[in-house]
């Protein structure tokens, strides 16, 4: 297999291999201009991206699986997850703050960012300072969030990404499809396509066109390597803060974010506020439930817990450590009474590796740095209901992912909660508004409220209050049922019949059943015919 | 007002308007059991359990005495045509170092035995020759866990980061006597240093990815192999 692939190699047209891959790169940032519909369907369309999370997505719920045998003891420890996160939660202000007191005795320097704009700022102001000009980044979700590479490339700031799945979409010119494997929506060929295409060799050549995984892990190796040697700076996540201490702890199977931290002389942490935690004893069982539902592993590779830079005798390790806390919208979620469990994640995927809708979509139709259920909910509230308001229809409240999830969000809740967000008036009314005090609306609340459907919702609520207008209504429907066939009934329904079967009225109502066999009326002694009616 | 200030202020003002008080689960009592029912094995079940699950991810383990080791490691290296080997400036490394030259001073004779150029890493190395001519790093962890076969290492001026991360091949070694149960039962014998050092790191493995269609490939980053040297009588 290997024999044939290499010697096919010799025939790949470089040029047009590179040209090829333009042109995918082009279609992919226009489709990511597109409306979510729009992406949404291609993506049901392309079979090989398809092929690829159905196989993803299966894979990681059968080693999430396997590592949890026991359902009693997972249970308590997604208890003892939720507790953990709560309470960092109930005390975010104070812990931050103890944070930053025991951070700076160690010597790490703090920072603290509103928005996304001011985080970038932040940060190259830093480089700036240090006359640092090339970075490689160790995997940081939080960073995708704020759009860095973009700002420091543009302002001519080299920003390379170590983690492999990230190194291969920053080389493809894309965005990660999922939060823990960023090139889950690529197989072998396409990558071995795009490293042949795009990767170059520390010498400037090109690498050897090859589908064999090991070859092209040791090809992307070798270059990276290469730039650990060399980078001025490195920038990393942080999976968890800890207050007590004054501890980074990085979690990781690669060893990229060991280089990213250790070996540049200036290493820079940037984190939501959220990550935080209290003490020490916090950290291993979050470590465990972290491991365990995002890859099925009993713990990672590497555990490295970051608590200062360099010291007057250590040989190694980086001169200066900074961390920067970014805020941009977590604040305003903390607000609200029922959003707030969005800050408990300790962003492991398991939502969207048991999401039937991500499995089916991919991590891209979401148009968001978080896809899945969780992307669901964090996006909307930090960039608005007006933009993201809408891949909160890629839900069928299954519930899949509230059940995985390691820390108990009640993610399915959220997502309703957000959709009647997106429907509901904005506070107005000084009732409103003094019954919230601190509570921040979410951005964009209303947004995709409509007269025309809120009249609807209206009406069928007025009908159901009314048992006239109720009889009216179901005599309508089941006499004139036949109209749904009609090409005027097509028209209106289009939106929901273009994927879906029409609906179709029983040619009689369950009450006029339930009367004609002689049963109205006895519903509250149970003696309704079991069988049913499904006329 | 800055940026930290607003932060904070907001979070102050939406925690006191919060109509939840904190929800205190029986959450020692969950930490309790886990601990208990690791601590209950015998200290020859978690050496089992530590082995295998460094073996599960693809590390080499030597079961070995505190008489033997570094002669036995010594051999491997040979075996393996190490060419230069770093070390911390530690006891150990001595050890280790001496055991080499003897090594090759018994071999001489033998021909294509090409001796291992260890040296202990006293001042700070250049970063070429480090990721390009160091063939393995040793160190020496001050703690194992059963439960998931991870190795704890403490870096400083005598355990230099880099040595467990650059050179293809990491050589860790650690005494049977200093395997826990697991991390939680670590942190709660408060067996991690009261001032924590720069860096401390568990280490469970070689590196490794499954970043390319879910296929694990190792020496993604860091080193390709781990041989884990666990000396049974200390």
């Amino acid at each position: 297999m290997s024999q044939k692939i290499a010697s096919d190699s010799m025939h790949i047209n470089i040029e047009q291999l590179q040209q090829e891959l333009n042109v995918e790169q082009r279609e992919f940032n226009e489709l990511q201009q597109r409306h979510f519909k729009v992406r949404a369907k291609m993506a049901l369309e392309n079979e090989a991206l398809r092929k690829s999370f159905r196989g993803a997505s299966d894979f990681l719920m059968g080693k999430r699986k396997a590592v949890f045998p026991d359902e009693s003891a997972l249970s308590a420890l997604r208890d003892r997850g939720e507790a953990i996160r709560q309470h960092s939660l109930a005390n975010l202000p104070e812990l931050l703050e103890r944070l930053e007191k025991n951070l700076t005795a160690n010597g790490i320097q703090v920072h603290w960012a509103e928005t996304a704009d001011e985080a970038c700022t932040i940060i190259h102001d830093i480089l700036t300072a240090n006359n640092a000009r090339t970075v490689v980044k160790g995997k940081s979700m939080v960073t995708e969030e704020i759009e860095l590479n973009h700002f420091l490339e543009a302002r001519g700031i080299e920003c390379l990404e170590s983690d492999m799945g990230e190194y291969l979409v920053q080389l493809a010119g894309e965005t990660p499809s999922h939060i823990i494997m960023p090139a889950i929506h690529k197989n072998k060929a396409q990558i071995a396509r795009l490293m042949h295409a795009r990767a170059q060799t520390s010498d400037g050549s090109q690498v050897p066109y090859t589908e064999d995984v090991d070859e092209l892990i040791g090809n992307a190796r070798a270059i990276l390597r290469d730039k650990f040697m060399r980078a001025d700076a490195g920038i990393s996540g942080v999976n968890m803060a800890v207050a007590n201490t004054g501890t980074l702890c990085l979690v990781e199977n690669e060893g990229n974010g060991r280089m990213t931290t250790t070996m540049p002389k200036l290493h820079i942490a940037v984190t939501g506020i959220e990550k935080v935690v209290e003490d020490f004893s916090h950290v291993p069982e979050l470590l465990t439930l972290l491991t365990r539902s995002a890859t099925g592993q009993k713990i990672s590779t590497y555990f490295n817990m970051i608590s200062g830079p360099k010291k007057a005798g250590e040989l190694d390790g980086p001169e200066q450590v900074h961390l920067v806390l970014v805020d941009n919208g977590r604040s305003r979620i903390f607000s609200h009474p029922v959003l707030k469990p969005t800050l408990q994640c300790i962003r492991c995927g398991a939502c969207m590796n048991h999401c039937p809708v991500y499995a089916r979509v991919g991590g891209h139709a979401y148009g968001s740095t978080y896809p899945g259920p969780i992307g669901q909910v964090v996006t909307p509230q930090i960039a608005g209901l007006e933009k993201h308001g809408d891949m909160l229809s890629a839900c069928s409240l299954n519930g899949a992912c509230g059940e995985a999830c390691p820390v108990r969000i009640p993610l399915p809740e959220l997502i309703r909660e957000l959709r009647a967000e997106a429907v509901s008036p904005q506070f107005t009314d000084a009732a409103a508004v003094s019954n919230a005090t601190a509570v921040q609306e979410v951005m964009g609340r209303g947004a995709k409220r409509t007269l025309g459907e809120s009249l609807i919702w209206r009406g069928w609520a007025l009908t159901h209050r009314f048992a006239p207008l109720y009889r009216i209504m179901t005599t309508a429907m089941t006499r004139g049922r036949g109209l749904f066939r009609s090409k005027a009934a097509a028209a209106l329904l289009s939106p929901w019949t273009d994927s879906r079967s029409t609906p179709q009225p029983a040619r009689r109502s369950l009450h006029e059943l339930a009367k004609a066999r002689g049963v109205a009326g006895q519903y509250q002694n149970n003696t309704a015919d079991k069988r049913g009616d499904n006329a | 007002m800055n940026s930290r200030e607003r932060i904070l202020q907001r979070l102050y003002a939406s925690q006191a308007s919060a109509q939840n008080p904190e929800q205190t689960s029986q959450t020692t009592g969950i930490q309790a059991e886990h601990a208990a029912g690791w601590t209950q094995l015998a200290q020859s079940e978690w050496l089992a359990s530590f082995k295998q699950n460094l073996l599960d991810n693809h590390a080499e383990v030597i079961e070995t005495t505190t008489a033997n080791w570094a002669g036995e490691l010594a051999q491997q290296l040979t075996a393996r045509g190490v060419k230069r080997l770093l070390s911390g400036e530690h006891e150990q490394g001595r050890v280790l170092l001496n055991a080499l030259a003897q090594f090759a001073e018994q071999h001489t004779e033998q021909q294509k035995i090409t001796p291992v150029d260890a040296s202990l890493l006293t001042e700070p190395l250049s970063k070429e020759e480090l990721f390009l001519s160091i063939d393995a790093g040793f160190s020496v962890a001050s703690a194992g866990l059963a439960e998931t076969g991870s190795l704890l290492v403490e870096t400083g001026p005598q355990e230099p980061r880099a040595l467990s991360l650059v050179p293809p091949l990491n050589i860790i070694l650690l005494n049977a006597s200093a395997i826990t149960a697991s991390f939680l039962t670590l942190v709660q014998a408060q067996k991690l240093p009261a001032h924590m050092p720069t860096n401390v790191l568990l280490i469970s493995g070689p590196s490794k990815t499954a970043d390319i269609q879910q296929t694990l490939a190792y020496g993604a980053h860091g080193p390709k192999e781990l041989i884990v040297l666990l000396l049974t009588d200390a």
